[in-house]
This record gives structure tokens, sequence and C-alpha cells, in this order.
């Protein structure tokens, strides 16, 4: 791969404050193009990794880079904003879907940006939905409803790097299919500029949705295996 | 300058309302009259200290003197509205003390040199350290019950504020919703 990462870690490690190790020494880059998987047991440590990956949690030892630059201080919050960490559950501000994807637009970080209704119209046809969704109250919409409408604020503001962690593990076979089209509607759009690292607990969908799939265990990213390898 | 002096049948007098309370603790079988009782007897041994110290203070009579009591009174507030919370977050301390600092003794000030303006010296210790004594009180009221909604409201609407921190939000524009909570009435 000629191009640099997106984000890099290295030697990333994090311990409880028993000294219970967490997080073993990690490295891992994430290329423009990536479509990275991490499947691993609960406990095993994948959220711990995205969150560090997020700049949401402290770093205990070892470094986060963006473009081959450290990230710390006032750099974290744009830093955030081009590396956009979805959770599993979603949060919605009170008032309507289009108040909520108008949000990001409020922050500093995103003032060079503007929202985008034909564009947020575009990618719900391509869900079947209509504009009246977007007039809809956030208190009546659907556990599934409310993580698309998660994953429509995150992928408006055009991240480099989408990090997923399980964004459909409550979701139903239609839902999950809406927000794997939508994921890879803003991946495609992106010109394999952007990436995304996608936490799943299902490893059919590891192998539909990305093209390199690390398993975490104890801790640490031990397995690393190409799709196109493995055919 | 002329006080009232109390003598020690209206002390007694005003005692005897730690002993009704006692008396009802004792019949209500709620045990309480043992706290009651030793809390008593440490507020005349803080006063008798107090007295004592204030006493030099009102004498001794210099400017430096009064800044230096002010000072400690000041401090003491600070660390008590920090330890009346139970949450903390990094930098508690400095906001706290300083919040309790800045208000009070902007207040203070004000009423030294602008409403009793009619006073020898600006420091005279029998008005500067009672006047920020009430002051600190209030103070020290209003910053921990705002402090406490402040902290919870934080703890409780922790999504959100990841969330807007996800979004790219500063830690000011994330947090800026909760932190204006206690400035709402209820």
């Amino acid at each position: 791969m000629n191009a640099p990462p997106i984000i890099g870690i290295q030697n990333l490690s994090r311990q409880s404050e028993d000294g219970v190790p967490l997080l073993s020494p990690t490295q891992l880059d994430v290329f423009p193009g990536n479509r990275l998987g991490i499947v691993g047991e609960s406990g095993s440590g994948k959220t711990l990794l995205l969150r560090s990956l997020a700049a949401l949690d402290p770093i205990q030892s070892g470094e986060l880079r963006f473009h081959g630059r450290a990230v710390h201080g006032n750099q974290v919050p744009p830093y955030r904003a081009s590396v956009v960490y979805l959770p599993q559950r979603p949060v919605l501000f009170e008032g309507t879907v289009e108040s909520n994807l108008q949000l990001p637009f409020q922050l500093k970080s995103n003032a060079d940006r503007q929202y985008d209704q034909r564009r947020i119209e575009s990618w719900l046809e391509a869900l079947g939905r209509n504009a009246t969704f977007l007039s809809k109250n956030q208190e009546n919409l659907s556990g599934g409803e409310m993580q698309i409408v998660a994953l429509l604020r995150a992928i408006q503001i055009e991240p480099q790097v989408l990090l997923l962690d399980e964004p459909t593990a409550a979701l139903d076979a239609g839902l999950t299919t809406s927000v794997e089209r939508l994921v890879d509607c803003w991946f495609n759009e992106s010109k394999q500029q952007a990436a995304f690292v996608w936490i799943t607990h299902s490893m059919n969908q590891a192998e539909r949705v990305c093209d390199t799939l690390y398993l975490m265990d104890s801790g640490r990213l031990r397995l690393h295996i190409s799709n196109q390898e493995a055919d | 300058m002329d006080y009232l002096q109390l003598s020690y049948v209206q002390v007694g007098f005003a005692s005897l309302l730690i002993l009704v309370n006692a008396a009802i603790s004792i019949w209500l079988r709620l045990g309480l009259e043992r706290s009651l009782l030793v809390a008593s007897f440490r507020t005349i041994v803080q006063l008798l200290l107090i007295g004592l110290i204030l006493q030099w203070v009102f004498q001794f009579d210099q400017w430096y003197v009064v800044i230096g009591i002010l000072v400690i009174m000041t401090m003491i507030a600070g660390v008590t509205a920090v330890q009346r919370n139970d949450r903390r977050y990094p930098g508690i301390w400095l906001d706290t003390i300083l919040s309790v600092w800045v208000s009070s003794w902007a207040i203070t000030a004000f009423a030294l040199l602008i409403v009793l303006n009619g006073i020898d010296k600006w420091y005279q210790p029998q008005y500067a350290i009672p006047l920020m004594g009430m002051m600190l009180g209030n103070t020290l009221n209003g910053i921990s019950v705002g402090l406490s909604t402040f902290t919870e409201t934080a703890y409780t609407r922790n999504d959100e504020i990841e969330t807007m921190l996800t979004l790219g939000a500063t830690r000011w524009e994330a947090i800026w919703g909760p932190s204006a909570m206690p400035c709402k009435p209820a």
C-alpha cells in the first residue's frame, strides 16, 4: 500500500486501575480504502480499541497518529470530526430527525461544512424512505431508525474513517441491510479515500462488509485475514 | 465602640434550645442526643478560639492581618464546597475555589467600599470579617448546589456529551447543555 495511513496506533496498551491488562501493546494502521472488520468475544477489548482510535478514552501508553502526526490537545476535536465513532446504542437529541442531522454543523470543527438536505434525501431514497422521515420526532423512531439517523449524522460530515461499534447488534435483518447499504453508499462516494473499522459478532457480516478481518482475543489483535486471500 | 455584652444567663437560655432538641431525641428515641451534645461542646470550643483570634485581630487592626483572615476563610469555604460534592473532575478544586473567591470578594468589596463608605477604614475587621462570613456562607451554599447539579447532570447525560464529542465538539461545546442546567429554575 503506497498511501500513508489515515490513522495509526503504535504500541497502544491499557490496563485497569488494579493493573489488569485490558489492551496488550497493539499496532494498527488504517489506510484509505480499507474496510476492516474486528471480531472477537465480548470483553476481548474490541470496544476499548475502537474508543482509543476515536480518542474518546485516554491513552495510557503508545501513540495515536492521524496522517503521521500525533493527536493531542486542540487537534482532538477536529480529529474526532474526521474519525467518527458510532456506538452500538445511538443517542439522539430532542427534536426532529432533521434537527439532529443539522446539529454537527453548529460545531466549530465542522464550520467549513454545510447541511445538505438533498444529499440526505438521496441516501434516504437508497433505503426506500422519503423526505417525510426528516420531520419525524426522534421520540417516535424505532431503535433501528435511530441507528440510521445516527449513521446519517455521522457520514454527512464526510469523515475519513468511520468507527462502527456493533451498529447492527440489536437490529433485525431488514434494518441491518439498510445500515450496511448506507455505509456502502458513503464508502463508494468517497472513491476509496475513506475507510471504516467495523466491530461485529457476526462472522457472516464481517465477511460480507469487510475486506480485512482481525480477531481480537484477550486485548490483543491476534489474527489478520484478508478476504481476497481467503478467496 | 459599644457592644452588647451577653450575660451567662442569656447564653444559658440560648443553650436551652439544644437541651430541648436533646429531650425530643430521647423522647422519640432518635439517638441523636449524644451527637447534639458533642456538636454543642465543639461549637463552644471553636467559638472561644475564634473569639481569641478575633480579639487579637481587632486590637492589631492592620489591613494585612484582616486580608490574611479573609483568605483563610475563603480557602475553607472553597474546600468545603468541593467536599460537599460526591463527584469530582480534573480541575474541580481550582474552579470551585476561584468561583468562591471571585464572587464573595467582589460583593464584599462592593459592600465595604460603596455601601458602607462611612466607615473609618475599608478593612475595619468588625465589618470586613462578619460581612465576608455572610457572603461566604451564601456563596458556599450556592456553589456547592450548582456544582452538585452540574456534576450529576454531566454524569447522567454522559451519553449525550460523548455523542457531541464523537461529532467533533470541543469539551466546552459538548458540556454546554448540561453546564447550563444549574442556572435554569427547577
